[in-house]
């Protein structure tokens, strides 16, 4: 275990050293520049040349990638953002929290949400309620985001005045108290975790579904019951212990798509997120940055993923190592 | 004997049987789960629908109209038209055909990619399954909109480019599921007997691992197809996909970002809208019909 | 299988002369007995155009469909913005391309016209166009300026290197509490100290479209959207007093004096003025301001708009330590001195926001550009002082009680992000007080529903096709007076913007002093365009398009 463990933790370092030099070759291989959405008339092509030098754009792809690896693992330095030249880890720290709230947010209740849901809907299996959870739940993972997105603002925002039309905060506003702060952001939260959550609700709850159809079929399920427990107690305290073994592992494995709806649902109501950093960051071809961006979102898949496996294997005792 | 013990053995000399073989078996449960022939009829539909639109349209799929921007639906056109005057109908139309064939595609290509590194990680094991293992570590550890962003932003906006993103991003799960049958087949006694016998391997990778395969191939690439149609549509909807005057759904469905749309001109955005979420949701409940059908646990 | 083969090759062989025998047959003009043979070589041209912005993506498709009109086949190649740019501005390699230019306060258009070291990418050289340009730079008597220019666009309009289209509204758009809000084409804060809620809370919220880049200085900025965030913080020399018809009056200097031969001009300083931390503004904050943009380690772009300055060249490269071309007479006195006549030069350095020198002594001028920390909470001698910015989300300004023309009557500007659909939303629901608005007529019926104010006016800017003019095709001026012809430019402003724009006549913006009203464009008229493209060589095929006449 210990050694599998080990093993793991080693592999994460070739594999971000193998997406960082995937992701930069791409991103070079775009064409433009840094420099290229400068267009402004007052400038001269002088200064635009003197500026490819001051970002080191003169020298060749390897050697830039180079730099920026030294400097990363020498220094812990992400470099500098092309595009505003203030450090990179600077501007993603200040994104990250917002971007890491709703996406944490969203798992949480999506988790809390679907569960019971999953176990209501397997225990009445071909009822009329599983049939309509479980359309229900393929339903959500059949809305587009950003038109569930726009139709909750439209509604809730602009017709019924219930809820914030978007950013994060109420801008310029003074807070007497972190309450009130955080009850500011809450309630520009509310319909961005709707939105986003609406898919992973969908999701755990087939999940969920699913594997407890499995575990109800065994055979300790079975001999429980005949031992005489309580149908609820034979559920909740010996079924969904073992069902929700593969339901969290899910959610370890589900945070690269929970990571790409945060980014449109973010475009949608203007959160300031790492969602909408990343297109502008794509857009200007601000290396540095989206070298930041994808190694972190990267990181945090990674790391998502070795707890999901390590929690499997620690959960279920019939798990054994290759 | 009997009539039906004589025609048993007459049925068993003609090599005829009635007993039904496992694709029947198969075909027969799905056909039993009604919400999922409802889908299939309603994904049928769109199918025909899309591929009969030079026949079926009432106006030319680019033609202008300047002069009759955003009218709502009338005899003449059925669902209005959008902000350039041309028909919404038409459109959604072509648009069905571009977002489902890139689903279609997209899917084909990923299944393609799956399948041969899927393959040769389980075939060769060792050193190529762990490289490509963690090749699908790296592809997975993606947000997957990001390296799209990028990728459109390289590749330019077109169809192709979205299905080759599409295919190129989403083939883990196929390698994975194929990966899985081979370690399985590796490690029974077939292939030992196989092997005894004489018998090629290719032959058995025919015969036994591909059957077996199929099942959860099948969900994977109906649920793939539905995610495929999806990410065009927000890939297309952030001006990375499908370029106009080309319609999709996904970029008819850009006209909801305009608050004035959404408001006044429902006919702009909600049949685009409605039609990505009817043949997604059916994609998906067929392939959750698909998953009952092949399970053999379920009780009939 | 040989049969099939066979049938083909005898199919294709009477296909290809009936093909040959329809296309020469094509009649052109009646009066003409001549029947012309085609070449194979169709009139193909590839229109380029990035993504980004809807209205031009549309108008892409409606020019599409105006040439083939008149038999030109268009292919249309979209591009990313990011990728085009390079391709049009750096290798010239395209037909035609759609883009659009935002204009400077000043006219000179030196650095999109001029033949070299310029924005221009059709590669227009007529020798009458640089001796234009640069007379008109050369002085600075606006009739005589305007005398220039009006001759120079009329070359313009002769020479059709572009296809101007349209100048779209801007709009903004704002709650009446807010009063004497008032934006013009050239921006919005010309008058923010005299700004006052009438009523409710004691602030105005703007919003714009996107993020700072956190370039909060006018030296080092490059979006607009750090304008917006920082502008009501500095304050220059002189300002364009809005209601006399722009003219310079005096800001933080007491007078300015030019020399007769306007290349000398000495400014007198007030000596009242303090920096929002409260330390005095003297005449070294004025040299250090203009000395860090021409600095060798200068991390901005704004370097060339100086480099008419004396000593320029000897300062930027490094070997002078001092920049002779501004000279600190003493406390409260300014001299600048230029090589040249310099026309846009003066407005420019005169409203040029000064930054203090005391808060960036201490660094390299090189390390100002990596992220000060008085960039991103500037401190300047404005009305507003700058409080906070809040990454991605807003940036806040509050009132400076020690402003030299006393404290502005609004207490907070809070400038802050939401995407075009969003602020629509906010204006309506309240969270926001002024906006900037795409131009919609639906729109503006609901703003005006809502008692909102809208101020809309024509933009500094305009949307223009450009004209490779070295390519075989489009090097005769037939063609390309053909191609106007052909498009109804004043169909495209009604149908595209319901009214909300003004056709472009030439380079010049409807909103600036250098406009001519009386140039005339060349009119729709496609029964034209046909004339000079048969003329031209180019000759209608029985498909629907020209093809070139053989020799």
């Amino acid at each position: 275990m210990r050694q599998y463990l080990l093993r793991r933790l080693l592999q994460v370092i070739p594999t971000l050293l193998g997406i960082t030099v995937i992701v930069y070759l791409i991103i070079n291989a775009a064409p433009g520049s840094p420099v290229s959405g400068m267009i402004d008339p007052t400038i001269t092509g002088e200064a635009l040349e003197i500026r490819k030098q001051q970002l080191g754009l003169d020298k060749p792809v390897y050697y830039r990638y180079g730099i920026w690896l030294s400097e990363l693992v020498t220094e812990g330095n992400l470099g500098y953002s092309t595009r505003t030249r203030r450090p990179v880890a600077e501007m993603i720290q200040s994104r990250l929290g917002p971007t890491l709230l709703l996406t944490m947010s969203s798992m949480i209740l999506s988790f809390i949400i679907a569960v019971p849901i999953g176990v209501l809907s397997a225990t009445r299996q071909y009822s009329r309620l599983d049939y309509f959870f479980t359309v229900f739940a393929i339903a959500g993972v059949s809305i587009p985001v950003f038109f569930l997105g726009v139709a909750m603002i439209k509604i809730f925002a602009f017709d019924l005045r219930l809820f914030p039309v978007g950013g994060m905060s109420t801008a310029g506003a003074y807070y007497s108290s972190w309450l009130q702060q955080a009850a500011d952001i809450l309630k520009h939260l509310f319909l961005p975790l709707i939105v986003l959550s609406c898919a992973q609700v969908a999701m755990f709850v087939r999940y969920t579904r699913s594997s407890m159809l499995e575990v109800v079929r065994q055979d300790y399920v079975r001999t429980a019951r005949a031992k005489g427990l309580s149908e609820r107690v034979v559920i909740y305290k010996h079924a969904l212990r073992n069902a929700l073994i593969p339901v969290i592992t899910v959610l370890g494995l589900s945070l690269p798509f929970l990571f790409s709806g945060a980014i449109l649902t973010e475009a949608v109501f203007a959160w300031p997120g790492m969602g909408t950093l990343n297109i502008t960051a794509v857009t200007t071809r601000d290396y540095p940055l989206l070298m930041g961006i994808n190694l972190f979102l990267a990181l945090i898949v990674i790391l998502g993923n070795l707890l999901a496996d390590i929690f499997y294997a620690v959960a279920d005792p019939r798990i054994r190592f290759d | 004997m009997s009539q039906t013990e004589s025609t048993c053995i007459s049925n068993i000399q003609n090599n005829k049987s009635n007993a039904l073989s496992p694709s029947k078996l198969i075909w027969r449960r799905f056909r039993r789960n009604k919400i999922a022939m409802v889908s299939l009829v309603i994904l049928i539909l769109m199918v025909i629908l899309t591929a009969l639109a030079p026949v079926l349209a009432t106006h030319g799929r680019d033609t202008l109209s300047l002069g009759l921007k955003e009218k709502p639906p009338s005899a003449e056109n059925w669902l209005g038209t959008d902000a350039l005057g041309r028909d919404i109908y038409t459109r959604l139309l072509y648009g069905g055909r571009i977002s489902l064939s890139v689903g279609l595609v997209a899917t084909a290509i990923q299944l393609f990619i799956g399948i041969i590194m899927g393959s040769l990680a389980g075939y060769y094991g060792r050193f190529v399954d762990t490289l490509i293992m963690r090749i699908t570590d790296m592809v997975l550890s993606f947000p997957f909109l990001a390296l799209a962003i990028v990728m459109a932003a390289i590749l330019g906006p077109s169809i192709y480019n979205t299905m080759l993103i599409i295919g190129l991003l989403s083939w883990t799960s196929t390698c994975r599921i194929i990966r899985g049958q081979f370690l399985s087949i590796k490690q029974t006694e077939y292939m030992e007997a196989a092997h005894a016998l004489g018998l090629s391997e290719l032959r058995i990778i025919r015969r036994h691992m591909l059957p077996n395969a199929m099942a959860p191939l099948l969900i994977n690439a109906t649920l793939a197809m539905a995610s495929a149609i999806l990410i065009e549509a927000g890939l297309s909807f952030l001006g990375l996909g499908v370029q106009l005057p080309t319609p999709s759904w996904g970029n008819m469905l850009e006209a909801a970002r305009n608050m004035r749309y959404i408001m006044h001109s429902w006919w702009l955005w909600l049949p685009p809208g409605l039609c990505i979420f009817l043949a997604v949701l059916s994609i998906n409940l067929i392939g959750d019909g698909l998953r009952d059908a092949f399970d053999p646990r379920l009780k009939q | 299988m040989i049969k099939k083969r066979m049938l083909f090759m005898l199919v294709v062989l009477f296909l290809v002369p009936f093909l040959m025998l329809t296309a020469c047959t094509q009649d052109t003009a009646p009066e003409e007995e001549v029947v012309y043979e085609l070449t194979d070589e169709r009139l193909t041209l590839t229109l380029s155009y990035p993504t980004g912005n809807v209205t031009r993506m549309r108008n892409a498709e409606i020019i599409q469909q105006f040439l083939a009109d008149i038999g030109i086949e268009i292919e249309l190649d979209i591009q990313e913005f990011g990728t085009l740019v390079p391709q049009v501005y750096e290798e010239q390699d395209f037909d035609l391309y759609l883009m659009g230019w935002s204009l400077a306060l000043d006219p000179d258009p030196a650095g999109i016209w001029l033949s070299t070291d310029s924005w221009n990418s059709v590669n227009f050289d007529h020798p009458d166009n640089d001796r234009l340009i640069m007379a008109g730079k050369a002085t600075l008597d606006q009739n005589e300026r305007i005398e220039i220019y009006n001759q120079w666009q009329a070359l313009l309009v002769e020479e059709a290197p572009y296809v101007w289209f349209y100048a779209e509204q801007e709009a903004w758009v704002a709650n009446p509490r807010i009063a004497n809000f008032r934006p013009d084409s050239f921006g919005v804060y010309w008058n923010v100290w005299d700004w006052e809620a009438v009523e409710g809370a004691d602030q105005a919220i703007i919003a714009v479209w996107s993020a700072p880049e956190g370039k909060l200085n006018p030296n080092l900025s490059e979006s607009v959207y750090d304008v917006y965030s920082y502008d009501p913080v500095f304050a220059g020399l002189m300002r364009y007093d809005p209601d006399n018809n722009y003219e310079l009056v005096p800001e933080l200097a007491k007078s300015i004096d030019v020399s007769d031969d306007n290349l000398t001009i000495t400014f007198e300083l007030r000596d009242d003025v303090f920096f929002h931390d409260g330390v005095p503004f003297t005449a070294e904050d004025v040299k250090f301001t203009f000395e860090w943009m021409c600095h060798p380690d200068y991390t901005g772009v704004r370097a060339s708009y100086w480099a008419d300055f004396v000593g320029f060249e000897e300062f930027n490269s490094g070997e002078a330590d001092d920049l002779a071309g501004v000279e600190v007479v003493d406390d409260y006195t300014v001299i600048f001195r230029l090589a040249q006549v310099d026309a846009p030069v003066l407005g420019r350095l005169a409203t040029w926001g000064i930054s203090p020198k005391h808060v960036f002594a201490g660094k390299s001028i090189a390390d100002l550009g990596l992220g000060h920390p008085a960039v991103i909470n500037p401190i300047g001698a404005g009305p507003y002082k700058f409080v906070r910015y809040v990454d991605g989300q807003f940036s806040e300004m509050e009132a400076y009680e020690g402003f030299h023309r006393g404290k502005p009557a609004l207490n907070r500007i809070i400038v802050k992000v939401a995407a075009a659909e969003v602020a629509q939303a906010e204006l309506v629901t309240g969270e926001t007080d002024i906006a900037w608005v795409q131009p919609d007529v639906r729109d503006f019926e609901l703003y005006e529903a809502e008692g909102l104010v809208i101020h809309d006016m024509p933009a500094n800017a305009y949307q223009y096709m450009g004209i490779q003019l070295d390519h075989p095709i489009l090097s005769d001026k037939r063609v390309r007076h053909a191609i106007t012809y052909a498009l109804d430019r004043q169909a495209m402003v009604d149908n595209l913007f319901d009214g909300l724009a003004l056709e472009q006549v030439c380079h010049m913006s409807s909103v600036s002093w250098a406009y001519d009203p009386t140039i005339k464009p060349l009119p729709f008229d496609p029964a034209k365009a046909a004339e000079l493209l048969d003329e031209a060589g180019w000759r209608m095929g029985s498909d629907g398009y020209r093809y070139r006449v053989a020799e």
